[in-house]
């Protein structure tokens, strides 16, 4: 039964995986769920609720968990604060119809009683930075790091691009 | 030839079941983990952010045994680093 063919086994790496997957493909989504629940609350530190995702894709030794948080967190996220920063218009709307409404609105970097709602462009930059700041350290894995910096300058030339 | 055919059967009907029984009761696992997130989040929202209850709930994520703790995704072969954790850990518990 506790070995490493069972699926109870404490040894099985498959297991805590599955969790880790299963969290961040559902945080945002009930982040915006518990924001959409309450009247007037505070902005939502995103940032620092992605903290412990960001120091997971940095320092895991496995290629799938990186790639899974990658395309199910950072990606969509970075994609839906794009999307809505700047003028809005027809298209963006409709792009953005189907989720995070709410916490898009209702954001900040780190510090909600100081900062207040900031604009989904800021918080962009300040998650972006975030992930920077993350690969940085020492204890991030090399192949993690690269990818890490690889997202960090591909969201950073869109901008540039958009800008341009 | 016959008994076999059944056993084959049986056995394929039992393995169907014990799937379905598997899928369903990750369903609800899956369900109640949304739903302790959720809650988290609203209990979050009651502390106004408060930066140390957030630092203390992240730590909950990605602390030791929980969901988010990078070492527990470590692959099969890093055998010695898992030991070296385990027994630091027995060491810290001691």
């Amino acid at each position: 039964m506790w070995t490493y063919d069972y699926p109870c086994s404490y040894n099985d790496i498959r297991i805590p995986a599955s969790l880790a997957f299963h969290l961040s493909e559902i945080y945002l989504e009930e982040l915006d769920k518990a924001l959409s629940s309450s009247d007037s609350p505070l902005p939502a530190p995103l940032s620092t609720l992605l903290l412990p995702f960001i120091v997971l894709a940095a320092r895991t030794p496995t290629n799938t968990t990186y790639k899974h948080i990658q395309s199910s967190l950072f990606e969509p996220l970075n994609n839906a604060l794009k999307s809505s920063s700047g003028p809005p218009s027809r298209k963006k709307q409709r792009t953005l119809s189907f989720s995070y409404s709410k916490l898009l609105a209702n954001a900040c970097a780190c510090s909600p009683e100081t900062e207040g709602a900031k604009d989904p462009g800021i918080v962009r930059t300040s998650v972006l930075q975030r992930i920077f700041d993350v690969a940085s350290e020492t204890e991030t894995r090399d192949a993690n790091r690269r990818r890490m910096y690889a997202l960090y300058k591909d969201a950073v030339g869109d901008d540039e691009e958009s800008a341009g | 030839m016959g008994s076999t055919a059944f056993g084959a059967r049986h056995v394929s009907y039992h393995l169907v079941l014990r799937v379905l029984i598997l899928a369903f009761s990750m369903d609800k696992y899956y369900m109640l983990v949304r739903k302790f997130v959720n809650a988290s989040f609203r209990l979050l929202m009651r502390t106004e952010w408060d930066a140390a209850a957030v630092e203390e709930y992240n730590s909950i994520l990605s602390g030791p045994n929980g969901p988010l703790w990078w070492s527990a995704l470590l692959k099969c072969c890093d055998v010695d680093l898992r030991l070296s954790l385990q027994l630091q850990r027995h060491s810290d518990s001691s």
